[in-house]
């Protein structure tokens, strides 16, 4: 398939985050292939040491992508005359974790994120607070 | 007879006119495209089990192996 082209009009953008493998695109493209992979840990104290994770150590940085039927057998005629794609404002706080914008044409997106989330309390046991009398 | 081989589909594309979107977040292999695309293929793995609250001073940490991931 080729990609089509337009010419991509675009009035007032404002984003303010683009982040982890993610992709702002204005005009036409080719392919786009993100990926992303994070361990979001968080603690009730905040303290941290450094690179303490590895990735290899959780199973879902592992896990096969479930697949996908096979395409069926169509025949794609595309009838595009170069129309513009005309954009008056777009406006998003964040872009993030191998996501896309795109105001323009293009071929493929390919996106895959994996994140693992742990929460830790990590403020001293209520066995040392001082005892509660009634 | 397979009926996707007798199928066929034709795509006229026009103009596109979009007056203001407005989004707070994109994330998660999530898109937003405004305009033409062949095949989209988007895969998200976010994973916050109940297991994953541990509460206690000592790390909820796998010992790490000796290589990580490529």
């Amino acid at each position: 398939m080729t990609t089509a082209e337009r010419t991509s009009v675009v009035g007032d953008v404002y984003i303010r985050q683009v982040d982890s493998a993610s992709v702002a695109m204005f005009g036409d493209q080719q392919d786009a292939n993100l990926h992303s992979r994070a361990l979001a840990l968080q603690r009730a104290i905040p303290v941290f040491n450094g690179d303490e994770l590895r990735y290899a150590s959780y199973r879902i940085f592992t896990l096969p992508l479930p697949s996908l039927p096979a395409e069926p057998d169509v025949l794609t005629v595309d009838n595009t005359h170069a129309h513009c794609i005309r954009v008056g404002s777009f406006q998003s706080v964040l872009v993030g974790a191998s996501s896309l914008i795109r105001i323009g044409c293009g071929r493929s997106v390919a996106a895959e994120s994996r994140i693992k989330h742990i929460r830790q309390d990590n403020r001293p046991t209520r066995l040392m607070e001082p005892e509660i009398r009634l | 007879m397979s009926l996707s081989q007798s199928t066929s589909l034709h795509v006229t594309n026009g103009p596109v006119n979009v007056g203001s979107i407005r989004i707070i977040g994109i994330v998660g292999s999530s898109s937003v495209l405004i305009g033409d695309t062949g095949q989209l293929t988007l895969y998200s793995y976010f994973d916050t089990p109940p297991e994953s609250y541990v509460e206690g001073p000592l790390a909820p940490l796998p010992l790490l192996p000796e290589a990580d991931l490529p």
